[in-house]
Parts: C-alpha cells; structure tokens; sequence
C-alpha cells in the first residue's frame, strides 16, 4: 500500500508525458484495424507491431504495445457481430448474440454494446489491479498443474451446458477439437499424427483452426450465393435485415453495468491465471451470464448481455494477465509473451522484484491502459458507422473478398501454402459439421485447452509420480472438478427433460 | 431421404448417427495410433500416447452414447415428432471448394498478384454480370492486399512481379 501512493502519481505523470502519450492512440488505431483482419489476433498483432519498438524507450513500446492488445481484442468482435467472422478466438463468444443482433439490424447497437462493454472491463480492470494488484498475485500463485487441468476440464464441461441443444455433440465436438490439438509436435518431443507430412510436424496452427471452424462455415454460405434472388430468397438483402437506427442510449448502458461488471471481475480473474486466457474468460463469462439471467432461454438469439459479458471479460483480461507476466515472468498467452520479450528487450527483468522495486513503471502501464480504452472508446465510437456499413455490402459481393481474406490470413501466420489448405480442407469438414448442427465452437474450445489440458495434467502427474487420484484431491482442484461434473451432469439431464 | 433435382432432403436423425459412426472410426483409429507411440520411461511420465489415448476413448463413450440416443429416438418417435428435415444441396459447395483449391495451386504456381485478381474477377463477374467493373475492383483489391500485407506487414506471399514495381524500404 504504502508503494502504491508513493508510485501512483509519478506512474500518472508517466503515462501522461506527451513523449510517451503519443504512441497509444496510434496502437488503438493499429490494433483495431489488426483485430478486425482474420488470421491477426492478439497475438498476431502484437507480433506484427514488435519490430516498431524497437526504436521507442521502454515505456513507448510497453504502451504502444499494451494499445495495440487490448484494441485487437475489441476489434476482434467487429467482424464477429457484422459478418460472423471472429477476428479473434475470444470473439467467437461475441457471435452467439452479436451476429442475430446484426441479423435483425441492430448492428449499431450490437457494436456499441462491445464497445463500452470493452472499454468498462478495460478500465474496470485496471483499476482493479491497480488496488489489488498483490491479492490478485497471490491467488495466481496458489494455481498450479493439478489446478490448471481443472480448470480446463471445467471449461470443457461448460461448452456442454450451453452450444446447442445436445450436451452429446458439444462433448463429441470438444473431444474432436482435443484430439487436433495433440497432432504435430507433443511436450513430449514425441511428433503425434503427423502422417508423414512435414507441414504436419509442427500441428494444426491456432490460427487455421479459428478460419477453418468459425470463419470457413460461414463463408461457404456467403458464397453460395451467387444471384440477387438467392439473397431475397435467404433473407440477406439490406431491406430484410431491418437495419434501422437501432438506439444505444445511457439508460441502456447503465442496464448492462452489473454484466459488465460481472464479466470484469471473471476477465481479471482469468486472466490472473496463467494458460486460460480471453477464449476461456469469455466463455466463463457468456454461461455465468445465462445463469444470472431469468430467461436464459432467449441467449443466443440476441440479447445485450450475450455481448456485454464476454466483451467485457475478454478485455478486462488483458490487465489481469499482466500480472503473472509482470510478477513471475509467466507469460499467460502467446500475446503476453510477446510483451514480455520486449521487457527483456528494454533490459527490464519481469519478476516479484519488478513490482517491489521497480518504481512507477507497473503501475504506469495500467495507467496507459486506462488511457488507451478512453482512445478506443473514441475511436470507437466516431468509427461505428463505417463499421457498421459493411452489412450493406450485397453479400454475393463480400463472400469472395472475405474468403481471399482468409485463405491469406491463414498463409500470413508462418508463410505456408499448406495452411491455406489446411482450411480449405478444415473449412468443408466444419461446414458439413455446421450444416447438420454440430457446433464447431466447441472444436476450437478444445484445440486452444487441449494443450493447457495436456501439458498440466502432465507436470500433475509427474509431481504425484502418476497418482491420479492424488491430482484431483487437492483442495482447489477437488472443487473445481466436482463444479464441471455437476455442470456436465446438470445439462445433460435438463436435455433429457426437453 | 428425398431426391429433388438438385437438392437431398435428410432426416437430421440419421445424419446425426452418420457422423457419430463417421466419428467413431476416427476416434477408434486414433486410439489404436497411439498404442504404436512410445512407452513412457520416467515413473510418473504419462508419456506422449496418454493424453490422445484418454480423448479418443472418452469421445468413442460420446459416440455411442449420441448413436443409441438417436436409434431409440427414431424407433420411439412417430410421424407427427419427426424433426425438422435439413435441405442439403451439394452442387455449389464443390463449385466453391474448387474455385478455393484452384486459388491456392494458383498462389502456389503463378504467384499472387495474377491468382487474387483472376479469383476476384471470375466470382465477382459471374455473381454481378457487370465485368468491366468487376475488373476495376479486382484489380484495386489485389493491390491493396499486395500493400496491406507484403509491404505493411511484411507477409511473405508467393509473388511473381510486383516487387519489381512497387517496393516500400521503410
């Protein structure tokens, strides 16, 4: 406490400085325009935009970058509400109500819902940390293996209980997603279904999966469309979408608060954690919201708090998972990591010694996060309305281009043709899967804990010499567990009662 | 199953017992690959065939338990409760599946500039019939794509000529 009001105004002057200010509304920019583009994630983006730091101070290039993450996941929901196309993994929770919320043309209002959803889990988190930065350490150190392969397990369990109406398919879809996961190169040094191909030797990349599973289904819809009498005939002309000026006003806002603040809370908790990242906070987020509401029923056909949730969450997991990262040196995800081999880069060691000696950097990272949701809720805002034109685009016309987008965006990751095929052929198995209501949301929650799964139930193993029952007695991991069994068990039979 | 001219009509049922037959294969296929990975050494050590081995046989209980449900469903079911049926017409997945796999041997063989324009142009002029304006904004969008992604961000497209003329040392 007594570091934190020494350090807090320093930290303001910091990240007001003009030298260092500058940089955060062009990372929102950067990154905004990154997280819409499928195949540039957070990760992707932060990766992209590294080589620039190089020729900025230490605090210009922590900003710039921390800009440039939290914009992209907020960008990430604009093709996933407008066109049903995530630009990032967390977005795909966004989908569920964003897109029929576009569908029946309340874009506008779906856009500006993950706006300021975006931006309160932003801010709230931030603020958040800033207070509690040290509790929020200590319960990120009290989760190790055994923890961490519950919580995926409960993640798995929770895909079930909401994606579709049989609890069967999600798990066989999940459990598909699992078993893609462990192809290519294992922990293990081992190389597992790789079939002799070389482009199989390093697995299926994230990125191909997120076109191929989310993204490819649709497109093949979009492209099938080849007359304007197949659009009127599918309900996809402008006239029939409806879109009238949906209104966003601030009694709205302050309607959404409490899912809001209910996705921060989950965000920053998660993200606290390090493995889980956004794609888990959101989908913790998305089911806690459906639990909390009185008509869960009506989740997934385009309500306010489908959105506000899981945006909130996914970006208030930004500022959470800084803090393994800033604390222990453990990156929390791909995007972290990046982050952190730029402190490296600027001679800045992550580590407990970082937050008790380091002065007024952390907190002012937190400050210049503050800063850049206050730039994106700018930008945001005055932006929406070219964001939102794009559903007037005749949707013969956008399918090419959006498909030309991917198969380059899938490329872009590693420069291989073959990931391009990969989503060719992904794409068409996700499509027929999509067609006869497999959800393939599950498939990509798989894919991305498949290897947290793995990798923690693994060390859990090793610690307890291959015990398993000494695994899942530990106090944390006993609850968690039991959580996703109940989970599992509880909308199983409420489908047996449908 | 119905017939039309070009579309199939199918009971959703079946198809759900199709893909979890389909699924079952592939799980039990799976299960049997990793029995040929390698024995773990360390005691404690799960080894590399573990994890897969413990998916595919929970997926393969998941199989059989969405087959059995689907079999007793459609045996208990009467005409009045048959589920909504699912129209699919293949005919344009392939045509859209081919014209993808045609771009990517086209970037892979000629390069990008010409496969992106040529994949552009060719849909966008067969789904609008307005070709010299077809040709303006496939040739305007490959550029972009061309400025976007191999000067800005430093994407390594196949390319074939473009470098030559347009090259952007920052």
């Amino acid at each position: 406490m007594e570091s934190f009001f020494t350090n807090i105004l320093p930290a303001i002057g910091i990240a007001l400085d003009p030298f260092n200010l500058w940089v955060i509304p062009i990372g929102i920019l950067a990154g905004i325009v990154l997280g819409i583009l499928p195949g540039f994630g957070g990760a992707q983006a932060l990766a992209l935009m590294f080589p620039f730091t190089f020729v900025m101070t230490a605090e210009q290039g922590i900003f710039f970058m921390m800009a440039v993450y939290s914009a992209a996941e907020y960008g990430g929901a604009i093709p996933a509400i407008l066109i049903k196309t995530p630009g990032t993994t967390a977005a795909a929770m966004t989908i569920l109500d964003g897109f029929p919320m576009a569908m029946r043309g309340d874009a506008y209002r779906a856009l500006m819902i993950s706006l300021t959803a975006g931006v309160t889990g932003g801010i709230l988190s931030s603020i958040l940390f800033i207070v509690a930065a040290s509790a929020l350490a200590w319960i990120g150190m009290q989760f190790g293996p055994s923890e961490m392969f519950a919580l995926g397990v409960l993640g798995l369990s929770i895909i079930g209980s909401f994606v579709g109406k049989d609890p069967s398919k999600g798990f066989l879809m999940a459990g598909f997603g699992l078993l893609l996961s462990t192809f290519g190169q294992s922990s293990f040094g081992f190389v597992r279904f790789s079939f002799d191909l070389p482009y199989m030797y390093d697995g299926i990349p994230l990125i191909v999966m997120i076109i191929a599973m989310l993204a490819a289904p649709q497109i093949f819809r979009l492209m099938s469309i080849f007359s304007a009498k197949q659009e009127r005939e599918r309900g996809l002309t402008v006239d029939s979408m409806a879109i009238k000026e949906s209104k966003y006003s601030l009694k709205d806002y302050i309607r959404l608060v409490p899912s809001m603040i209910r996705g921060t809370i989950i965000g920053t908790t998660v993200g606290a954690i390090p493995g889980p990242g956004p794609t888990v906070a959101a989908v913790i987020a998305y089911n806690e919201e459906k639990r909390w509401a009185k008509t869960d029923e009506e989740f997934g056909t385009g309500v306010d708090e489908g959105v506000a949730a899981p945006e909130a969450s996914n970006n208030a997991v930004v500022a959470g998972a800084l803090v393994p990262a800033l604390a222990l040196g453990i990156p929390g995800s791909g995007a972290i990591a990046v982050l952190i081999g730029l402190l490296v880069s600027k001679n800045i060691v992550p580590g407990p010694m970082l937050f008790s000696h380091g002065g007024p950097l952390v907190l002012s990272i937190f400050v210049a996060l503050i800063i850049g949701n206050l730039f994106l809720l700018l930008f945001g805002f005055f932006g929406m309305k070219w964001f939102a034109s794009i559903v007037k685009v005749p949707a013969r016309i956008l399918g090419p281009f959006i498909m030309l987008l991917l198969i380059v965006g899938a490329y872009s990751y590693d420069n291989q043709i073959a990931h391009s095929a990969m989503v060719l052929v992904l794409g068409s198995i996700a499509y027929w899967l999509d067609k006869y209501k497999f959800s393939t949301i599950p498939v990509i929650l798989g894919f991305v804990m498949g290897p947290i799964i793995e990798i923690n139930l693994n060390r859990a193993l090793l610690i307890h010499q291959g015990d398993f029952m000494a695994v899942v007695s530990r106090p944390i991991t006993m609850v968690i567990v039991v959580l996703a069994i109940v989970t599992a068990l509880f909308s199983y039979f409420r489908n047996l009662k449908r | 199953m119905k017939e039309t001219r070009r579309s199939t009509i199918v009971n959703p049922r079946y198809m759900d017992i199709v893909f979890a037959l389909i699924f079952l294969g592939v799980f039990a296929g799976a299960y049997g690959y990793t029995l040929t990975l390698p024995s773990p050494v360390l005691p404690g050590d799960p080894g590399a065939g573990f994890f897969p081995r413990l998916i595919s046989a929970a997926s393969v209980i998941f199989c059989v338990m969405l087959i059995v449900k689907r079999v007793l469903q459609v045996r208990m079911s009467n005409k009045d409760q048959q589920p909504d049926s699912i129209e699919v017409r293949p005919g344009p997945f392939f045509i859209i599946a081919g014209s993808v796999a045609g771009l990517i041997l086209a970037m892979h063989y000629i390069g990008s500039e010409i496969s992106f324009f040529a994949f552009l142009f060719i849909l966008l002029g067969l789904r609008t019939r307005r070709w010299l304006w077809s040709f303006i904004v496939s040739l305007l969008s490959s550029a972009v794509i061309y400025v976007v992604f191999v000067a800005l961000l430093n994407v390594h497209l196949p390319v074939l000529f473009l470098p030559q003329y347009i090259n952007f040392n920052f």
